[in-house]
C-alpha cells in the first residue's frame, strides 16, 4: 500500500475539472478527491463500490494533481480488493497489436492501418489474436503484466504493452494524410493525460497546423467520454456516452470527426450524427 | 435532486480547503435547480434542520463543513444559460473554471474572480473574490448585476442592482439566501504579459503598488513575498508591457544583500534551500511553454489557479488576512510579518488592492472595510509549512495574533466566519452585528441556513 498515497490528497479539487464521472453526475464522491477523502475517513473498498467503478481511468486526475496522488493506481488497487481473486495475464508479444475493438467491431479499419504502417516502414504482421487482458486488469481481476510489442493501435492495450502507439505515429507523419477541414480531432485522452510531456505537443501541433477543434480543455489536458474504458467496452456501469459526445461537440461546428482511438471512433460514429473517420482512413 | 445518506457520500465532505475543521453531515443533497434548493430549505425550516451550503468547498475556517444536518451541494447547477457579450447569466454552482471554459469559445472572459478557479460563483459572490485585476475592477461580488436567490424560507426571487435584497445577499456570507443564478459582467478575453520587480523593503513595494493603482497604470498587480527576504511586485499587462517609474531594487543587488545577510547569520543558511525551492515552484509555472505564447501568458487564470495549489497548498492551509485602509497598509504588513516570524520559520504574504464603488450597503459588515478611500487593501499571511505539522491550537494562536493586529489598526477580514467567528463582534461591534442578525432572523426564522458560521443563534446569543 506504500504507493497508494491517498493521504497526500489536499482536497484542492483540480481533479474534478475534467473528470468524466463528475461531468455527468456532479457528484464529488465519484471523483478522485471524493474517493480520497472517503479513504482518508477510513472507509473500506466495500463501502465505496460506486466511486470505485465510476472511474474510467482517463488519467486526468493524475496529470493535474499538485501533490502527485496516484489516483489510477488507487482505483485499480481498490478494484482488486473488491474482486477478491486476482489472476495474471500473459499478453503475447506481436509486431502489431490491434486490440479486440478493432478486430471484432471495426475490422474494416485493418487494411488502412496495415497500409499506414507499410508506408512508414513498420512491420504490420502477424497481428494479435486473443485479448491482451487489459480489461481484466482494469476490472481488478488481474495484475498488469507488461509485454513488448511493435505498434499498438488501441490505447487500452497499452496497459499491457510497452510499445509505440499508432495514433502518435500518425501525428509524426501528418503529410501522409488528407484531413479535410473543418474537422474535430478527438485525441486519445489516456495517452495525452498520462504521457502528457510527449503526447500533448504532438496533438497540439495538429491543432495549430489545421486549426481543428479538439477535446483539450484550458489546463491543456484531454477530456474523455468513457467509451474506451472497461465500463464502455464491457457495458458494465458505463457512463452516459451519448451525453458525453454531445458535451464534447457542443461548441464545435466541424462537419466530421477524426480520431485515433478505436472505441471513441465507434462511439462518435454512433452518437454524433457527423461523419466519423479513423485516422488511417484519411491516408492520401 | 439526489439525496444521499450513505457513509461514503457524507465522508467526502468531511473537511474544506483548510483541512483544519472536520464534520460529517447527516445527509447530502445534490441540487440541480432552484426548486430543489427551495424544497430543501422549506423542509429544513419546518424541521429546524441546519443546512450548510457548499460550492467548491474551499473555505478555510470550516464555513462549508457540516457537523450535522444537510450538506447542500450546489455544484450540480453548472450551466452557462445565456451571454449577451457584456454579461453572462450563469448558474451559481459553476466553478470559475467552468465559467472560463464556457466563455472562451465566445472570445470572452469573466471580469474579476478569485485566483482559485475551483471556487464556485455563488460562494464567491457571498464573500468577495479577489483577483489580480481587482485594483481596477473590484471584487468578484461587484461584478454581479442580477441574482436569482432562494430565500431561507424557500421562496425563489430575482433581484437586480438597486434592490435591497441583492445588497444583503452579495457579501452576505451565505446568511440571507442561497444564490442560484447570477448575471455577471464579462469582457473580451486577453492574454496577459506578466513581469515582476524585486524590493528589499516592503514599505517601498507597497508605496509603488498604491501609486500604480492610483494612476491606473497597470492592468493587474499584486505583491508576493517569500518571508520578507524576497518581495516581488507582480505586474500584469493586457498588451505591450510599459516602462513604469518604480523604486525597485535590481535583482543582483537583492541577491547580494541577501548573501551578505546570510553570511552574517550563517544559521539561516538553510533558508537558502527554502527560497530556491519556492522560486523553482513559481517561475517555471509562469513561463510554462504550454501557456506562454509570444511572451504572454494565455489562460493566466488556469496558470495562477494551479500555481496556488503548488505554492500554498498542503495538508493544512491557514490564510489569515487583513482588509485594511491605505493609511494602515504598511503598518499591517510589518506587524503581520513579525507575527508570522513568531509562529513559523517560513511564510508568504500576498497583498492586493481592491477597488470600491462608493458606499454600497453590501460593504457593511463585509471584507470591504469602511473607508472613504477609492481602494481598500488586503493582505494574506500564509505559513509555508515545508512538510512540518502543527497543532490546531498553534494555527489558532497564529490566526488570533494576526486578527488582533486588525483589531488594533481597524479594518476587516476576508475570513471572519467559521472558527474565526468570535472576531465578528470585536471587529464590527454589537450594534452592527445585532442589526444584521435581526435581518437574518427575519429572513430565516429557524436559523437553518449556514447556521453558526457568522451569527450566534438567538437562544445562544
Amino acid at each position: 500500500m506504500s504507493d497508494l498515497n491517498f493521504g497526500e490528497c489536499i482536497g484542492c479539487g483540480l481533479c474534478i475539472l475534467g473528470c468524466p464521472a463528475y461531468e455527468e453526475t456532479g457528484f464529488d464522491l465519484l471523483t478522485a478527491r471524493g474517493r480520497n477523502k472517503a479513504l482518508q475517513s477510513g472507509l473500506a473498498a466495500a463501502e465505496m463500490v460506486e466511486p470505485i467503478w465510476a472511474c474510467t481511468l482517463c488519467g486526468y486526475c493524475d496529470a493535474i494533481c499538485p501533490t502527485h496522488v496516484h489516483n489510477v493506481e488507487i482505483v485499480l488497487d481498490l478494484r482488486r480488493q473488491l474482486s477478491g481473486t486476482v489472476g495474471t495475464t500473459a499478453p503475447v508479444s506481436r509486431p502489431l497489436v490491434l486490440g479486440c475493438t478493432i478486430r471484432e467491431r471495426a475490422p474494416h479499419l485493418i487494411p488502412s492501418i496495415v497500409e499506414f504502417l507499410r508506408r512508414i516502414g513498420r512491420p504490420a504482421g502477424p497481428i494479435d489474436e486473443g485479448c491482451c487482458g487489459s480489461l481484466d486488469v482494469e476490472a481488478g481481476r488481474a495484475m498488469p503484466s507488461r509485454a513488448k510489442a511493435g505498434v499498438v493501435a488501441d490505447p487500452i492495450c497499452l496497459e499491457q504493452y510497452d510499445a509505440e502507439f499508432l495514433g502518435m505515429l500518425a501525428m509524426q507523419h501528418l503529410d501522409l494524410f488528407e484531413l479535410p477541414m473543418p474537422f474535430y480531432y478527438f485525441a486519445p485522452h489516456r495517452i495525452v493525460n498520462r504521457e502528457h510531456a510527449i503526447a500533448y505537443p504532438l496533438y497540439d501541433a495538429l491543432r495549430r497546423r489545421f486549426g481543428c477543434d479538439m477535446n483539450f480543455e484550458l489546463n491543456r489536458l484531454a477530456r474523455s467520454k468513457s467509451a474506451g474504458s472497461v465500463q464502455g467496452l464491457s457495458g458494465r456501469d458505463a457512463r452516459d456516452i451519448p451525453a458525453a459526445v454531445a458535451r464534447l461537440l457542443q461548441h464545435s461546428r466541424a462537419e466530421r470527426i477524426i480520431t485515433c482511438s478505436p472505441a471513441d471512433y465507434l462511439a462518435f460514429r454512433e452518437y454524433s450524427g457527423r461523419e466519423t473517420r479513423f485516422i488511417t482512413e484519411c491516408l492520401r | 435532486m439526489h439525496l444521499r445518506t450513505d457513509r461514503a457520500s457524507r465522508a467526502c465532505y468531511r473537511t474544506d480547503g483548510g483541512q483544519i475543521v472536520y464534520g460529517f453531515p447527516d445527509s447530502v443533497a445534490h441540487a440541480r435547480s432552484p426548486e430543489d434548493v427551495a424544497g430543501v430549505l422549506r423542509n429544513a425550516q419546518r424541521d429546524g434542520t441546519p443546512v450548510t451550503c457548499r460550492g467548491g468547498g474551499l473555505t478555510t475556517e470550516g464555513e462549508s463543513v457540516a457537523a450535522r444536518g444537510i450538506l447542500l451541494d450546489l455544484k450540480g447547477m453548472h450551466r452557462l444559460i445565456e451571454c449577451d457579450g457584456k454579461t453572462a447569466w450563469v448558474e451559481a454552482g459553476m466553478t470559475w473554471h467552468q465559467v472560463a471554459e464556457a466563455l472562451r469559445p465566445l472570445g470572452l472572459d469573466y471580469t474579476s474572480a478569485p485566483l482559485n478557479m475551483l471556487s464556485s460563483v455563488g460562494g464567491t459572490l457571498g464573500v468577495g473574490g479577489i483577483d489580480v485585476n481587482s485594483p481596477r475592477h473590484g471584487c468578484a461580488a461587484d461584478q454581479a448585476v442580477e441574482l436569482e436567490v432562494v430565500t431561507p424560507t424557500g421562496e425563489i426571487v430575482r433581484v437586480k442592482e438597486g434592490d435591497e435584497y441583492l445588497e444583503r445577499v452579495l457579501l452576505g456570507y451565505g446568511q440571507f439566501g442561497v444564490i442560484t443564478k447570477a448575471r455577471i459582467k464579462v469582457r473580451t478575453y486577453k492574454p496577459m504579459t506578466v513581469r515582476h520587480v524585486l524590493y528589499t523593503n516592503i514599505g517601498v513595494a507597497l508605496e509603488d503598488m498604491m501609486r500604480l493603482v492610483e494612476q491606473d497604470a497597470v492592468d493587474a498587480c499584486a505583491i508576493l513575498t517569500l518571508r520578507d527576504d524576497v518581495i516581488a511586485l507582480i505586474l500584469g499587462f493586457e498588451g505591450e508591457p510599459k516602462a513604469l517609474p518604480l523604486h525597485d531594487t535590481a535583482e543582483p543587488i537583492v541577491y547580494a544583500k541577501m548573501a551578505a545577510r546570510f553570511a552574517l547569520h550563517p544559521w539561516r543558511l538553510r533558508d537558502v534551500g527554502f527560497l530556491l525551492r519556492r522560486k523553482n515552484d513559481l517561475l517555471p509555472a509562469l513561463h510554462n511553454p504550454l501557456f506562454v505564447r509570444d511572451g504572454a501568458v494565455h489562460d493566466r487564470t488556469v496558470v495562477f489557479s494551479r500555481l496556488i495549489w503548488k505554492y500554498w497548498g498542503g495538508p493544512q492551509v491557514v490564510i489569515p488576512d487583513l482588509a485594511i485602509t491605505r493609511a494602515n497598509f504598511e503598518a499591517a504588513a510589518r506587524r503581520g510579518i513579525e507575527v508570522c516570524k513568531t509562529y513559523f520559520p517560513y511564510f508568504t504574504l500576498y497583498a492586493v488592492m481592491i477597488r470600491k464603488f462608493g458606499d454600497r450597503p453590501r460593504y457593511e459588515m463585509s471584507a470591504i472595510p469602511a473607508t472613504a478611500d477609492d481602494h481598500v487593501c488586503g493582505i494574506e499571511f500564509s505559513p509555508l509549512l515545508e512538510g512540518a505539522r502543527y497543532s490546531r491550537d498553534h494555527f489558532q494562536r497564529f490566526k488570533n495574533a494576526i486578527y488582533d493586529v486588525g483589531l488594533e489598526l481597524g479594518g476587516s477580514y476576508y475570513r471572519f466566519g467559521g472558527v474565526m467567528k468570535p472576531y465578528v463582534r470585536r471587529m464590527f461591534g454589537d450594534k452592527m452585528v445585532n442589526r444584521h442578525r435581526a435581518m437574518k432572523q427575519a429572513l430565516d426564522p429557524a436559523f437553518i441556513l449556514n447556521r453558526d458560521v457568522v451569527f450566534d443563534r438567538p437562544e445562544a446569543g
